[in-house]
């Protein structure tokens, strides 16, 4: 079991350069309690605390860190799937390959309001962002046709079926140096992810296609913190991962909760507010009797605590990071 | 007169091929001892499917290098902005610059290689028309409120970034890297700050091109920006190791880039894919870069600052990243050349 905590930036009443400092602050405070990631998700929305570019605030939590895995939650329809590609192998380097990879199939309406592509195709649009992206990190040389994108634009590769091409091997085979000015059929992303044969890829998991779609591509999955559904779709996952004849130690099942420690028990469940309904509230014994439990039903492997809840202040936050680390994850079987 | 230097790209070139990591990580400390030395900024350069592995995404690294210095403008030299959705490159610079408190200034630049184009499912045709759109809905996003735009390629309708970016109306717009006399008119019709690519420029153009650029801004009537002059140096105490850089690694650099590029032609208009010692390109190149002993240095930036150039990007970082070279050599510039010009405090 690994435990990592999520955090954005979503702190009240301070401005976004605050916030930002705020949830770096956090970062350096896990770090330090060696619990094993933190995430970053992609929020919009909020005038102030809106963390829109969940790539580039892993870039710093990177340089604020040495050791521990480094999520992103990324909303693929939103960007371009080159950029995010090219963008989270560079963090990849930059973190010395720490990088978790978090696609975010959701968003709300509001939020693809001058977006590049339209609401109605944001699925489309999340399912060829993937496959661009991963392709991207893997592949020599590829070319790429979909309902939304066709790459390289002018490629002569996809005269053939399908809607991927890699580059065959011709020899002889040209130096980058001999290429210039030849067709351009085959693109080659660089530079590539230093982690082999590639960051780990967690979806997360909206709704049963998701869910099956993680399981279908060997990819791991994030069930969100307000899922209540939680042990049925672990289950959904599980079985439609075994029935594509994968393993479960290929993958990883990560579920995010509200959660908050304090050695009184009482005065925890007082404190906080707001909380979704599958929160883990209270002491230590208390939090870790929960966490087993959702083990037991779900077979999770990673939990991500949500710890900036309402109603708490920083110095209780850190407070409860440490109780967690110190007193719940030393007492959960590795 | 103020001192960037760069241009760090992460490239692995085939003349001094390095870990990517290591790549990385050298340029962060690199960033830091540049704060230290005393540059007023720090310029780091993108391409896209390069085969060495240059830096396509600029963005995170300069929000890495924000959290490991405090007082160094960070620079992107720059954005291919066209290759980009202009709300989502606002947003991400945005956040940057809360990063950096504040320390970001955009080099933007158009992009010129079809490949870039090709690879991100665009033409490469009109690329100023696009370019400008989006410099204009950068500057609308950046502005109080939601903004409304209709272009060509981009259309909006009452739509906002959040966070803004930290300085108030968004950090400063450097158009960068075009040298033609109708990009330098359109910046300074614009306000713009301006980056002249000086290397391969003969100074007759640079002044050109600083001339065409502030006559716009008066016709436009409106402030002219800072004037930004890039060019490659190599500095050193003596004439022989001045030598040796420029034979161990501006020629090398160059030979395995030019050529990589296709920038050069045969008689048939075919890419040149060797560019040999005798080509007649290593002319106008040489005679461009700022070649010498600090001396010499000075004497050749005063020309420069002498033509109405405000900031000088000493381009010591040429694709090898030969990193003790590159330290004693921003040493020597930050020791010698740029208090000279701090003396000077009336300019």
């Amino acid at each position: 079991m690994r435990v990592g905590v999520l955090l954005d930036a979503r702190v009240g009443g301070v401005g976004t350069t605050v916030a930002y400092e705020r949830l770096l602050r956090h970062v350096r405070v896990i770090e330090n309690t060696g619990l094993d990631s933190v995430w970053i998700p992609e929020t919009h929305g909020c005038a102030v605390t809106s963390l829109p570019a969940p790539l580039a605030m892993a870039a710093a939590v990177a340089a604020e860190t040495r050791g521990i895995r480094i999520g992103v939650l990324v909303k693929l329809a939103l960007e371009h799937p080159v950029t995010i590609c090219e963008e989270a192998a560079v963090l990849d380097l930059l973190c010395n390959g720490r990088l978790l990879f978090g696609a975010d199939p959701g968003g709300d309406e509001r939020e693809y309001a001058g977006a590049r592509i339209a609401w109605a195709q944001r699925r489309a649009a999340f399912n060829e962002a993937l496959e661009i992206i991963v392709h991207g990190w893997g592949s020599d040389g590829f070319a790429y046709l979909g309902e939304l994108n066709r790459l390289p634009a002018h490629t002569r590769a996809l005269e053939r079926d399908g809607r991927l091409q890699t580059e065959p091997c011709v020899p002889p085979h040209r130096r980058p140096t001999e290429r210039a000015g030849l067709p351009f059929d085959y693109m080659s992303i660089l530079p590539k992810p230093l982690q082999i044969p590639r960051p780990p890829v967690y979806l997360l998991g909206l709704d049963g296609e998701t869910i099956d779609l993680a399981a279908r591509g060997g990819y791991s999955l994030v069930i969100p913190p307000s899922t209540e559904s939680v042990a049925a779709d672990a289950t959904r996952y599980w079985h439609e991962l075994e029935r594509m004849g994968r393993h479960r130690h290929e993958v990883d099942l990560a579920i995010a909760r509200d959660v908050y420690v304090e050695a009184d028990g009482e005065r925890s469940r007082q404190r906080v507010s707001g909380v979704t309904s599958g929160a883990l509230i209270g002491t230590p014994d208390e939090v870790l009797h929960g966490i087993k439990n959702l083990q037991r039903q779900t077979g999770m492997r990673h939990l991500l605590c949500r710890v900036q809840l309402q109603g708490l202040t920083t110095e209780q936050i850190d407070a409860s990071i440490r109780l967690l680390a110190e007193d719940v994850r030393s007492r959960l079987q590795m | 007169m103020r001192f960037w230097l760069g241009l760090y790209g992460m490239q692995s070139p085939r003349t001094h091929p390095r870990s990517l990591p290591w790549l990385y990580e050298e340029t962060i400390r690199h960033a830091v001892e540049a704060e230290r030395l005393g540059f007023d900024g720090f310029a780091l350069t993108e391409h896209h499917f390069w085969y060495d592995g240059y830096c396509p995404a600029l963005l995170p690294v300069l929000a890495a290098i924000a959290r490991r210095t405090e007082m160094i403008r960070l620079l992107p030299f720059a954005l291919l902005l066209p290759l980009r959705d202009p709300l989502r490159v606002a947003e991400e610079i945005a956040v940057v610059d809360h990063l950096s408190r504040g320390r970001l200034t955009l080099g933007l630049g158009y992009g010129y290689r079809a490949e870039e184009f090709q690879g991100f499912g665009l033409e490469k045709s009109r690329v100023p028309a696009r370019y400008f759109e989006i410099v204009e809905i950068l500057r609308r996003a950046f502005g109080d409120g939601p903004l409304s735009f209709a272009g060509e390629y981009y259309s909006y309708e009452d739509v906002e970034i959040h966070p803004k970016p930290f300085q108030p109306g968004g950090p400063p717009l450097c158009l960068a890297g075009g040298s033609r006399e109708a990009t330098a008119r359109r910046a300074g019709r614009l306000g713009m700050d301006y980056c002249i690519a000086g290397t391969m420029l003969p100074v007759s153009s640079v002044q050109a091109l600083i001339d065409t650029y502030r006559t716009a801004a008066d016709q436009a009537n409106v402030p002219p920006g800072q004037i930004v002059v890039a060019i490659d140096v190599a500095i050193a105490d003596t004439q022989d190791e001045v030598e040796r850089i420029v034979a161990e690694d501006l020629r090398p650099v160059f030979a395995e880039q030019l050529a990589a590029f296709g920038f050069l032609r045969d008689a048939e208009g075919r890419s040149l894919t060797e560019v040999g010692p005798d080509h007649p390109v290593w002319t106008p190149l040489l005679n461009s870069f700022v070649l010498g002993s600090p001396d010499e240095v000075i004497a050749r930036i005063e020309s420069f600052r002498d033509l109405g150039c405000d900031v000088f990007l000493a381009r010591i970082m040429e694709a090898n990243l030969r990193s003790d070279r590159i330290l004693r050599e921003a040493r020597l510039f930050a020791e010698r050349v740029i208090p000279h010009f701090r003396e000077g405090a009336g300019r």
